[in-house]
């Protein structure tokens, strides 16, 4: 048997691609950013060998090791953090800022999915069911203190990981329901939103009739939920005002359009949104975007790198990224449902779950199609410490799943 | 496979889709966002090209350029720290003056936060020499250099023309090339040839970056345009001959032309009273042109170039035509003698005979109004009890000789004169188809003899002359003669005009011109040096004096210069016009000016004084007329007689009397 058997020959060529990709990118936004990037990439190939040669239960054994460093980092921020943009969320050590959240995660996948893997995991059993929302709460706790809203999004791909471990589905119906009444809230007047919810309502009961056993629990909870979602309604604008003003205007410029804050807010999202709709279908060709070359957009090399792609490369070079992005991603869930480790299938799904939530929050927001949550595109953004976790995450997949496809059990 | 496994895949695919239709909506179907990223990260610069020079027929320049120096504020790029009195001081401006330069621009119909507008213009080398070394210090403000005009001559401000920031009306016209700012030429020259001179601005696309810095050319500057030069245009103006007409007619109103009849280059397009083409350029220009508009004065009128688009009655100048008309029209010929023994008497009307029954020649000779009311009765009744087919036909000729009708050359403005048709006056009549009886009442027969009805610009006329000595065709008379180097390619220049007349009719019309010169009525301008054809033109106007009108053509062999004289209210065509005319065909044909009293008689001649008289008259009878103080009245004798004495002494008295009133008038003024 060949030593390459296990590698995943297209998720690695993806891996490499999209990454050589975002050196481009970079580069063309900033020569010497670029050529940084670069050598942040041929640490985190070094980094990745490094995890090759290791022996494969170390992930599994060092878990709890892990998880516990990463929750160490994030509380660490409160006395030794040094707020870049705004947010306290990095660490300054020389010349060099690092992020510990995006390392954090790691210890939490790894963590989750031993916990998981474990024997005495049951999402039936209280105790499970807590300690697993400890796994993930305690850092999420802290991430929510700094704040940092993007991260905090990211950790519900842990959710999407354990549904896949038999969570059930209802758990992001009703959250998306919820979020679905608090946005409409704020596009239309509560009161038709009412109207419109005491409709569906009664449609789905009069559909359901002879499923429902009426009894007072039945009846509170319907009409608790109704209120419920009314309280929303009504309480979603108010919330709005209540908002600092900047997250307040990010949520509105979606509804308003980004002309109306053109000076504030809106402005990152107009030029994020002129850079790739100036691109036509190929491009204005490399280097040669006057909206990138310019620097009209705000954070251009990190979050907002996905602009150069749309403004150099065009509606052909942007797209074929997205296609790249969700093969890579639909690729490491199929690898993940093929291990036979329990261990490596709850890591895989978290992996995968993770780049699904920063790629969807990132393309939403550079497209104005998501509030704007400043969290970065994988591989692609510009930035030393993201780059490592996540390749860091990719190599310890591709070893789990390396060593997986070559045991015999 | 579990099924939550494929609610992700499925999941994922939805995303990928829905993030693929987003690009495309921005980028394929929307082009919203690439006008943006067009209007804010590429800056397009243009580059505005020298007008080209202007030269006369022998190379002498008469218009080229000069830098000019502006000041523009582009309101993005102002700093923070601005500091207003500082600028203000480097300026030399106040700082209300100030405010008000920032927000008459900003109240600008085309104002924009990111386009340099104009702040302050016309500013001296001296001024930006000490401007340039500080003004770096305020980002906001740029120096832009703006090519001026520099005239080279201190005449012809009409037919030059001068060039002035466009208007809407200029951007409508041609919205693809002129944009806010740009110079246009607005009248003259600069207006009829504007797309040869212009030449083509250059456009540089130049990236910016969100401060508004320059990072480079946009596509490698593929998309570029180089700056075309305006082309150099030579004019048919011979400057010392136009020079000359102008002097001739300073105090004067009125217009001088020369016509080259061999190919209808015009030599001497002059007109009076002139405009000084400096007071186009410089701090004061809008002041002057707003100045030169409202010069109506004694009926000055500086702007209203008298040489194309007065329309005067050309008196007895006219005669040649309708002797040629007559002719053609089978009507009488070269022998035809009318009654003019006694005089004119037609159904009541009166006009003096010239003491003889002649033939056409001296007819011509003594400029004989009987004669040519005779002939003009002949081309009315040519149709019996159709008069107006007669005058139609009559028009026609005259069409054919290009008057009555618009030249259709590259001068600017023109009049169209007036040729009457027969509907002109069957309306005068009534309505009456045979309006054969009321020839004298509707003033019909003055026609023959250039006054009744018919009116002619001073070009017209020297046209007409220079067909009538070609013996039946002419180039339409034009201005320019090379563009460039290369001779004028405007085919309307090309086309030998054919008049309507026969060319054998002109035979004894030009032998009448020549003894007009000889023994006529233009005999004291004859010369030793070279021969001449002529005619002298007397035109009677109600408002005064008669308009003095004399065509001449030189040498009568061969005419090489057709001039055809005008001035206002001066009297006799062969004492004004007449010395005018020669001593121009005297200089052109020889080079030389050996009768040089006649033309100082016209420079020092004025006939400012019967202007004003009718001036007065005029005003009198709008009820618009108050006496004027004595005592400026005074003043203004006391000028015009220090005009001529010499004697020092009694100019010292006079000086100190004329002050001493002003000064007197000044405290009797009552204060508003």
């Amino acid at each position: 048997m060949k030593w390459t058997e296990g590698l995943d020959k297209l998720s690695i060529f993806l891996y490499l691609a999209i990454s050589l990709f975002a050196v481009a990118n970079i580069y063309s936004v900033d020569e010497g950013l670029g050529k940084k990037q670069l050598i942040f990439f041929c640490i985190s190939l070094f980094v990745g060998l490094i995890i090759f040669v290791m022996r494969t239960k170390f992930f599994e054994n060092f878990a709890s090791i892990i998880y516990v460093f990463g929750v160490l980092l994030l509380i660490g921020l409160f006395p030794f953090g040094t707020e870049i943009l705004g947010q306290k969320n990095w660490y300054k050590v020389g010349g060099f800022t690092m992020q510990p959240v995006e390392f954090a995660k790691i210890g939490v996948a790894l963590m989750l999915s031993n916990y998981v893997s474990g024997p005495d995991f049951n999402l039936k059993i209280r105790k499970s069911v807590l300690t697993t929302l400890a796994i993930i709460g305690i850092p999420a706790v802290v991430v929510l203190i700094i704040p940092d809203v993007g991260s905090l999004l990211v950790f519900t791909a842990f959710f999407i990981a354990l549904f896949r471990e038999g969570l059930n589905g209802w758990v992001f119906g009703v959250g998306g329901i919820l979020a679905a009444v608090f946005l409409f809230a704020l596009a239309i007047d509560p009161l038709y939103l009412v109207i419109a919810l005491a409709v569906i309502y009664g449609l789905v009961i009069l559909l359901n009739s002879y499923k429902i056993h009426w009894n007072v629990f039945s009846v509170a909870g319907i009409v608790g939920s109704f209120l419920l979602l009314c309280g929303i309604a009504y309480g979603s604008p108010l919330a709005l005002e209540k908002m600092p003003k900047h997250q307040r205007e990010r949520i509105e410029v979606l509804y308003k359009g980004e002309k109306a804050f053109r000076d504030t807010s809106g402005y990152n999202l107009l030029y994020s949104k002129t850079a790739i709709g100036s691109g036509g279908f190929f491009g204005k060709g490399y280097k040669e975007g006057s909206v990138t070359q310019g620097k009209f957009v705000p954070e251009q090399e990190t979050d907002y790198i996905f602009c150069t792609v749309g403004e150099e490369w065009g509606f052909f070079g942007a797209s074929l990224l997205v296609i790249f992005y969700a093969v890579f991603i639909g690729r490491i869930y199929y690898l993940s449902e093929k291990q036979k480790s329990a261990f490596n299938r709850v890591f895989g799904y978290c992996f995968a779950s993770i780049l699904l939530m920063h790629f969807a929050i990132n393309l939403g927001m550079v497209m104005g199609l998501f509030p704007t949550v400043g969290i970065p595109l994988p591989y692609f953004s510009y930035g030393g410490s993201s780059l490592l976790a996540f390749s860091i995450m990719t190599f310890i997949f591709f070893k789990l799943n390396y060593t997986d496809r070559n045991s015999l059990v | 496979m579990k099924s939550q496994y494929l609610k992700i895949t499925v999941l994922l695919s939805l995303l990928a889709i829905i993030f693929i239709a987003r690009l495309a909506y921005l980028q394929l179907f929307t082009d919203r966002y690439a006008l943006n990223a067009a209007n804010t990260s590429i800056k397009t610069e243009y580059i505005i090209p020298q007008r080209g020079v202007i030269f006369d027929r022998n190379g002498k320049i008469m218009v080229g350029n000069q830098p000019s120096y502006e000041i523009s504020f582009t309101e993005a790029l102002i700093k923070k720290d601005f500091d207003t009195l500082d600028f203000c001081n480097l300026m030399k401006i106040s700082k209300q003056d100030f405010v008000k330069r920032i927000n008459a621009i900003k109240s600008e119909k085309y104002y924009s936060k990111l386009t340099p507008m104009t702040f302050m213009k016309n500013l001296s080398r001296e001024e930006i020499a000490r401007i340039q070394e500080i003004i770096f210090k305020y980002p906001a403000f740029s120096i832009v250099s703006r090519p001026q005009r520099q005239y080279e001559i201190s005449t012809s401000g009409n037919l030059l023309g001068y060039t002035n920031e466009v208007n809407d009306r200029d951007i409508k016209k041609d919205s693809v090339y002129y944009l806010p700012g740009d110079f246009i030429g607005k009248t003259g020259i600069e207006k009829s040839y504007e797309k040869e001179l212009r030449g083509e601005k250059g456009i540089q696309y130049i990236q910016k970056d969100i401060k508004l810095r320059s990072i480079g050319s946009y596509k490698n500057g593929t998309l570029d345009k180089d700056v075309i030069t305006g082309k150099d245009i030579t004019l048919t103006i011979d400057y010392d001959l136009q020079r000359m007409a102008e002097e001739m007619l300073v105090n004067k109103q009125g217009a001088i032309v020369a016509i080259d009849p061999t190919n209808g280059e015009i030599l001497v397009l002059a007109t009076g009273p002139d405009i000084d083409p400096n007071l186009f350029t410089g701090p004061e220009k809008t002041k002057n042109l707003y100045r030169l508009q409202m010069d109506t004065i004694y009926n000055n009128r500086p702007t209203f170039d008298r040489s194309v688009q007065a329309a005067y009655p050309p008196g007895s100048t006219f005669k040649l035509l309708t002797a040629a008309a007559a002719m053609q029209m089978g009507v009488m010929d070269e022998n035809t003698i009318f009654p003019c023994g006694g005089g004119f008497n037609y159904r009541g009307l009166r006009v003096k005979g010239h003491g003889g029954a002649d033939p056409l020649i001296p007819a011509i000779q003594v400029s004989s109004n009987c004669y040519f009311s005779y002939a003009f009765i002949a081309i009315m009744n040519k149709y019996p009890g159709n008069p107006s087919k007669g005058v139609d036909e009559w028009k026609k000729i005259m069409s054919s000789f290009g008057v009555g009708e618009f030249l259709n050359n590259d001068i600017a403005v023109g009049s169209k004169g007036r040729i009457p048709s027969g509907a002109f006056y069957e309306k005068r009549s009534g309505g009456k188809k045979d309006w054969s009886s009321a020839y004298t009442m509707n003033g019909s027969i003055f026609n023959g003899m250039g006054q009744g009805d018919v009116l002619l610009t001073p070009l017209q006329m020297a046209n007409s002359v220079a067909a009538i000595v070609n013996k039946g065709w002419y180039y339409t008379p034009h201005i320019v003669k090379s563009i460039d180097g290369k001779p004028n390619p405007d085919p309307r220049f090309k086309v030998k005009h054919k008049t309507l007349v026969d060319p054998k009719h002109f035979g004894p019309i030009i032998k009448g011109m020549e003894a007009v010169v000889l023994a006529g009525t233009a005999r004291g301008l004859k010369s030793a040096d070279f021969t001449m054809l002529a005619k002298t033109g007397t035109a009677q106007v109600p408002q005064g004096k008669d308009n003095s009108i004399f065509v001449l053509a030189a040498p009568a062999e061969n005419p090489k210069i057709v001039i055809a004289a005008v001035m206002e209210h001066a009297g006799f065509g062969a004492t004004w016009a007449g010395p005018a005319a020669a001593v121009i065909a005297e200089k052109y044909l020889t080079g030389d000016l050996k009768r040089e009293h006649l033309y100082k008689k016209m420079v020092d001649a004025s006939f400012m004084p019967e202007y004003k008289r009718q001036w007065v008259v005029e005003l009198k009878r709008k009820g618009l007329y108050k006496e004027p103080n004595k005592d400026s009245l005074k003043i203004e004798s006391i000028e015009d007689s220090l005009k001529f004495i010499k004697n020092d002494q009694i100019r010292a008295k006079l000086i100190y009397k004329r002050d001493s009133l002003r000064v007197r008038l000044k405290t009797q003024t009552p204060k508003k």
